[in-house]
């Protein structure tokens, strides 16, 4: 009866599909789009504004000038500045993946679930700790009298107290410890869905462990590999509360730079300084997601 | 005769878990052995054992006359063709295939002549450059055997391979798997869990349950002459009806089946009192008029059930508390017989087999 009914209504409308659009996504977007529009997008613009500033004698005049750009591209000051973060950032990557692939190939292969739990949680630590703390804890630990130069020391490694603490060594120690549960949990992702019978197919082919390893698990985890290398370059470049504790004012990172420009009011460094980090995370996800699609299969 | 597997009492536990119970079977050199039981029964883990992925905790197994007990996989003269194949992924037909021959430092020359055969072997020469995801689930099946294949192993070991194959592919593949096995003479064991498959291609069938081998023997041994309950249950379908043995010679075993009374030929080790008897679906006859048979009994068609190539009929005889199914070829012409008709059903007495109850 009601089929009839419908079919008969349509005989005398043209045959059209009622267009029906659904809102509901955008609806449920709503809050994420006004809070990103006001507290990224927004204040995006009003750098991109102040970064053509004019900071003149400790004034800032609102003028149009591309002045600090140019500081930017032409003091050696300020290259230095970015490549000694640039430097920061790919050692910590480098470093967390050296600590953290192994580290996500152990927490795989142990067998035992109990053990697995307590690693994985000890890994998991270090999030449960302020930075703040961590890398004051850090300070004390690397101490020119600490525990670790007192190891060092006391096994004759070296002569006199290593200087680990108020220069980039520090900065670049507690950061890949603070980064290294978001580089081993990607990896770690990756290899428990790796098909076990995979590994087995390649020792049933003939291959030892390290082909097994060589030709077949590190492949297939790669996509694993680059996306914590993702992470922790992008979190190390604008790592601001560890550079400043451990750095001790010697490691002049670009996200202190714009914090010091902050407190001067120097808003046109500040903001060009923002940018080029901004430039730099942006150029680095775009190069990461490059590497990631070629990983892939 | 020659074997190119030999197991003997072997046994693995997982924790309390008892997967493989005291097992022995040889294999001869050249044959297509199949592995077959329900899931759970242990063929996997025994398939498993025998390619080194898993250490039995006691027997011997040896291969091609070589114990392997301190024997890695990768040195083992088996290969594997994987449940779901495991090709791997990030390679190409051709890498996969070549992967073998390159673990064992074979020449590049020599190595792209052996995929080329191989490829050839199972018909997929114009694949070579494709990624595994490029390909239907039969040609990973043949992928996954050329892979194995080309390794020139000693035993090919194939666990549940066609599993995921649609059921026409699967009848195909199962002669081609034959025709290949012929062609390359290697000894090949297969794992399955589908009586038709193993019944279409095996020279010989194990028959697993619950972690033990219930009989091993030709296809039609197996059917034919079924050793114990559950495998007369397993293959092929069979009416398994409670008995009583009333009288036990060395030449008739006396049977009462509710009201009915036949004697049959002797089997194994049935002592008077309660028993199982077999009659498979094939083997009840069923008529009109009254059938000149070793036991006969007058039924009432229940449902008539067709199956395509036959009619299964569901039957309630007289004086008995089962039900009987009989099934008859499909003529082409209608069904013979209508539910709730009475009829007559009958079997000879070779065509039943006692099995001790329990």
């Amino acid at each position: 009866m009601v089929d009839a009914v419908a079919t008969g209504s349509t005989v005398l409308r043209p045959r059209r599909l009622p267009k029906r659009r659904n809102f509901m996504p955008l609806f449920l977007l709503l809050p994420t789009l006004l809070l990103m529009g006001y507290t990224f997008l927004a204040p995006l613009a009003t750098f991109l504004q102040f970064s053509f500033f004019r900071f003149r004698k400790g004034r800032l005049e609102e003028a149009f000038t591309f002045e600090t750009y140019q500081r930017f591209l032409t003091d050696p000051y300020f290259h230095a500045s970015i490549a000694d973060t640039l430097y920061m950032a790919a050692t910590v990557t480098g470093l967390s993946l050296l600590i953290g692939y192994p580290l996500a190939f152990a927490l795989w292969r142990i067998n035992r679930p109990g053990l697995q739990k307590w690693l994985g949680l000890i890994i998991f630590s270090p999030i449960l700790v302020s930075v703040v703390v961590r890398s004051y804890g850090w300070t004390v630990l690397l101490a020119e009298q600490g525990p670790v130069n007192w190891v060092l020391l006391g096994l004759g490694i070296v002569d006199e107290p290593v200087r680990l603490v108020f220069n980039l060594t520090g900065v670049v120690i507690s950061l890949t410890h603070i980064f290294l549960p978001f580089t081993v949990f990607p990896i770690f992702s990756t290899m428990v869905r790796l098909d076990p019978s995979l590994r087995e197919a390649a020792m049933d082919l003939g291959a030892g462990w390290w082909t097994t390893f060589r030709r077949v698990t590190l492949p297939l985890t790669l996509p694993g590999l680059v996306a914590a290398a993702q992470i922790s370059f992008t979190l190390a470049l604008g790592a601001f509360v560890t550079p400043s504790i451990l750095g001790g004012g010697r490691v002049l990172v670009l996200p202190l730079q714009v914090y010091r420009a902050t407190s001067d009011i120097n808003w046109p460094v500040a903001a060009v300084g923002g940018l080029v980090l901004l430039m730099m995370a942006f150029i680095a996800v775009v190069v990461f997601n490059r590497l990631l699609k070629f990983s892939e299969i | 005769m020659e074997f190119d597997v030999e197991l003997e009492n072997i046994t693995k536990t997982f924790g309390d878990q008892v997967a493989v119970d005291s097992i022995s079977f040889r294999v001869p050199r050249g044959s297509f052995f199949s592995l077959l039981g329900p899931s759970g029964c242990g063929k996997s883990t025994t398939l498993r054992m025998t390619s080194g992925f898993e250490q039995p905790d006691s027997g011997v197994l040896r291969i091609a006359g070589e114990d392997m007990s301190r024997v890695p996989p990768y040195r083992r003269p088996t290969n594997m063709v994987f449940q779901r194949w495991a090709l791997f992924p990030h390679m190409t037909v051709f890498e996969n295939v070549a992967f073998g021959p390159s673990t064992r430092r074979v020449a590049a020359a020599e190595r792209r002549q052996r995929v080329g055969e191989a490829l050839e072997l199972v018909d997929l020469t114009a694949f070579v450059d494709r990624k595994p995801s490029q390909l239907s689930g039969g040609q990973m099946q043949r992928v996954a055997l050329a892979r194995a294949l080309i390794n020139r192993p000693k035993v090919l070991l194939l666990d549940e391979p066609l599993g995921a194959l649609d059921l026409k592919l699967r009848s195909q593949m199962q002669l081609e798997l034959k025709r290949i096995q012929k062609e390359v003479g290697t000894t090949f064991i297969y794992v399955t869990h589908d009586q038709g498959e193993a019944m279409t291609m095996s020279d010989q069938i194990a028959v697993m349950n619950d972690a033990r081998i219930e009989q091993i023997g030709s296809p039609s041994d197996i059917y034919d002459r079924p050793a114990s309950r559950f495998v007369a249950d397993f293959i092929g379908s069979t009416n398994l009806l409670p008995v009583q043995v009333t009288g036990c010679s060395s030449e008739m075993n006396e049977v009462r089946l509710g009201a009915l009374a036949f004697a049959v030929p002797p089997s194994g080790n049935v002592t008077e009192g309660a028993a199982v008897m077999s009659v498979r679906h094939e083997q009840v006859k069923i008529a009109h008029e009254r059938l000149d048979l070793d036991a006969t009994v007058g039924a009432r068609v229940g449902e008539a059930i067709f199956t395509g190539s036959a009619v299964r009929y569901v039957l309630t005889p007289e004086g008995i508390d089962s039900e009987i199914v009989a099934e008859v070829p499909h003529s082409g012409v209608e069904a013979q017989f209508s539910p709730g008709e009475q009829v007559h059903i009958g079997w000879n007495a070779a065509a039943v087999k006692l099995f001790a109850d329990g």
